[in-house]
């Protein structure tokens, strides 16, 4: 398909936030996350070659990142292995510690929660991507990165009122997106 | 009760239909009895719903927003979207890349393309 043409010299730009926030919210470490996000861009440049265009590039480089995080848990988890062989069960700090106070406690709805915020910080980031790229930077440094108006206005040498249009643009656009993805 | 919802409703498209009014009258003048009722124009009520979400407006600001809600439904509705974005936005705990490292990771890939595309 011509509409999926790989330009990899904007991949950062564009897809950078997006991997992260994917990552993080699937690993909970900012820097395992930055280092998977990293690879992730790294071998799709090596493998550009194999992408047909049946998808977007994002939706190739997600693909290639849920690969390395599983890669991930799988390496952490063969590390445990070994660990638990090791372990003793009758420490001295945890005498009189059952195995059923080990298991998930049902009421903790913690994980459950992380889920939902995952899949948003998701939704939030597509709606962005929906949106013109100037009012995606502009409302993307106000409110997820909560720089100060001027910082902005400095940095892309814009006026104040200039900005609160774009943002006032953008966050109506935001809001109808999300409305009809999420609300 | 039926009654009460005609009511209401009544009243909504009253309402609507001042704020179109109230728009129209911006651009020419704000006369006196628009002043009087809204205290601002919808824009100027939209442009500090908008600040109040980053905590850059002002009381009095806020105060004159508050008596323009009471009277206006349209602003009404576009504050409690507003606000449902900045609260869901805060809920989703959504992360960005850092920086500092943004722009390593981009020097060392811009390289590593450079490399790719001579080969």
């Amino acid at each position: 398909m011509p509409d999926h043409n790989i330009n990899a010299n904007k991949w950062i730009d564009l897809y950078s936030d997006y991997l992260f926030n994917y990552t993080i919210t699937r690993v909970n470490d900012r820097e395992v996350a930055q280092d998977l996000v990293q690879d992730t861009f790294f071998a799709g440049l090596k493998s550009m070659k194999n992408f047909k265009g049946e998808s977007s590039e994002r939706t190739w480089l997600v693909s290639i990142l849920k690969r390395k995080i599983i890669d991930y848990y799988r390496k952490i988890n063969s590390n445990k292995g070994q660990a638990e062989v090791r372990m003793n069960f009758n420490t001295e700090d945890d005498e009189g510690d059952w195995l059923e106070e080990r298991v998930a406690d049902p009421f903790d709805k913690t994980a459950e929660d992380k889920l939902e915020n995952a899949e948003l910080g998701d939704a939030i980031y597509n709606c962005l991507e929906k949106l013109p790229k100037k009012q995606a930077l502009v409302f993307k440094m106000k409110t997820i990165e909560g720089y100060d108006t001027e910082v902005i206005c400095n940095e892309l040498n814009i006026t104040a009122s200039n900005l609160w249009v774009i943002i006032h643009r953008a966050r109506t656009a935001m809001a109808d997106c999300l409305k009809e993805n999420w609300f | 009760m039926i009654d009460k919802k005609r009511d209401n409703k009544q009243s909504a498209l009253k309402n609507d239909h001042m704020t179109t009014l109230e728009d129209n009258l911006e651009n020419e003048t704000n006369t006196l009895a628009s002043k009087h009722k809204l205290l601002m124009p919808c824009r100027e009520a939209n442009h500090v719903c908008d600040k109040s979400q980053y905590q850059e407006a002002t009381v009095w600001e806020k105060v004159k927003l508050n008596i323009h809600l009471l009277l206006c439904s349209f602003c009404r509705n576009y504050t409690k979207n507003n606000t449902k974005l900045t609260r869901t936005i805060k809920a989703s705990n959504i992360s960005y890349m850092d920086k500092t490292c943004k722009e390593a990771l981009k020097k060392e890939f811009d390289k590593a393309l450079k490399e790719h595309q001579i080969n």
